[in-house]
């Protein structure tokens, strides 16, 4: 599945060197769980816009809600509401 | 035969939920990539006691000892880094959950803030060396003693320590007795696909306020977060430290400024006689989402010291204490990542 880094500043998710408002990263399910989990702003590229602000709010909700489920949310889901 | 080059490691963090278990899953430990923090060092010093049987020996010859209780310390020196977004806790969020005693409020998109509570918190650190042939290491129920966060740095740095329940080895795996494996069945391989976050704060940018006066000579200023918690290392019946314990807070900071006439250096000399609790207002970094601000209440700064060591006058506030503002509010000090 595809994501957009939308981050602060860079991460990096083994050797992928996320740096960059947008960049697109490709990720298997158990990948993108590894990579939320560990905090990396990323969010579907099916919910990105340019909207910074709520981009960073939706990866911040995401990275947060899969901490405490341990569960990727389902794509979809408006969680930013 | 490999040669451990120090540059090699990476560190692991993971929070216990119960106090010198790994976090695992029927023994299999379940640290990720996910766990990675980001660090400058982390030093593990086990200790094995040695018993000495005290009767004589009818010669000067003593006999040889046995080994005693197990325990250990810590310390370890990171950079302050923040989440990858604003609202997202640090990779160093294990740490700061240690010194703070609880996990942090997350305000989703703004910002992280850990107060203080009065559980003692604890976590596993992980050190990976590669190859993965040299002795990797496991600190296992790593409690927080103390933190020392400094401003005017060029990196902006803490350093920390603390004491463990064990230090969990590779190499020394198959020998250990149950509890000395805090719950794991097998050494676990380190984790791939390490996810790590964060960028450099200039540790020279941001700004201290003093008592509402933002101080512009600032020279240097040091935040020392004793928590004192530690592990009661001499329960009977017990090889291993297996409670932990969490004495008065000790929270305090000096300054150094250049002596100069405005308002905040004049103020604070003044508060260094009147002993006039105050709060005093760190923030390290200027980028927004990449700062940590502490804010210390209660602070009676103590008399300041002159020194005219260089070309001008530097005024030294030594170690100030700093009480909260009440006895309940558990508010010495604060950490807001935003």
């Amino acid at each position: 599945m595809t994501y957009r880094y939308v981050g602060s500043g860079d991460a990096h998710i083994g050797n992928l060197k996320l740096e960059e408002y947008g960049q697109e990263v490709e990720l298997s399910e158990s990948e993108a769980l590894n990579a939320l989990a560990g905090g990396s702003a990323l969010v579907p590229e099916s919910k990105f816009t340019d909207d910074e602000v709520a981009m960073k709010y939706l990866a911040a909700m995401t990275i947060n809600e899969v901490r405490e489920s341990g569960k990727l949310p389902e794509v979809g889901n408006e969680v930013i509401e | 035969m490999a040669t451990g080059n120090s540059r090699n490691e990476r560190l692991y963090l993971q929070n216990e939920a119960s106090y010198g278990v790994v976090p695992n899953s029927s023994g299999a430990a379940t640290v990720a990539g996910s766990n990675y923090c980001a660090h400058i060092g982390f030093q593990m010093t086990p200790r094995v006691g040695m018993i000495v049987r005290p009767s004589k020996t009818g010669s000067r010859t003593v006999r040889s000892g046995q080994g005693g209780r197990r325990a250990g310390s810590w310390n370890g020196n990171f950079e302050m880094l923040a989440g990858s977004a604003a609202g997202v806790a640090p990779d160093c969020d294990p740490i700061l959950r240690a010194i703070f005693g609880a996990a942090p409020t997350i305000n989703a998109g703004t910002s992280v803030v850990y107060n203080l509570a009065d559980p003692v918190l604890s976590f596993s650190a992980f050190s990976f060396i590669t190859p993965n042939t040299l002795m990797q290491r496991i600190a296992a129920g790593c409690v927080a003693r103390s933190a020392s966060f400094r401003l005017n740095q060029d990196a902006a740095t803490f350093e920390t320590s603390g004491d463990f329940k064990w230090l969990i080895d590779s190499v020394n795996f198959a020998a250990l007795d149950t509890p000395g494996r805090c719950g794991l069945t097998a050494f676990p391989s380190e984790p791939g696909s390490p996810v790590g976050n964060g960028n450099l704060i200039v540790g020279f940018t941001g700004s201290l306020v003093i008592d509402g006066n933002t101080v512009s000579d600032l020279t240097g200023f040091n935040l020392n977060t004793g928590v004192n918690n530690g592990v009661i290392g001499n329960n009977f019946g017990q090889f291993y430290g297996n409670e932990t314990f969490g004495d008065t807070r000790g929270i305090s900071c000096t300054i150094e400024s250049r002596l100069s006439d405005v308002t905040a250096i004049t103020n604070a000399i003044q508060k260094g006689l009147s002993k006039s609790a105050i709060q005093i207002v760190a923030t390290v970094g200027s980028v927004p989402g990449n700062r940590y601000e502490f804010t210390v209440k209660g602070v009676q700064l103590d008399m300041p010291t002159m020194s005219d060591s260089g070309p001008f006058w530097t005024l030294n506030f030594g170690d100030s204490p700093a009480s909260g503002s009440s006895l309940s509010a558990l508010d010495e000090v604060s950490l807001r990542i935003y």
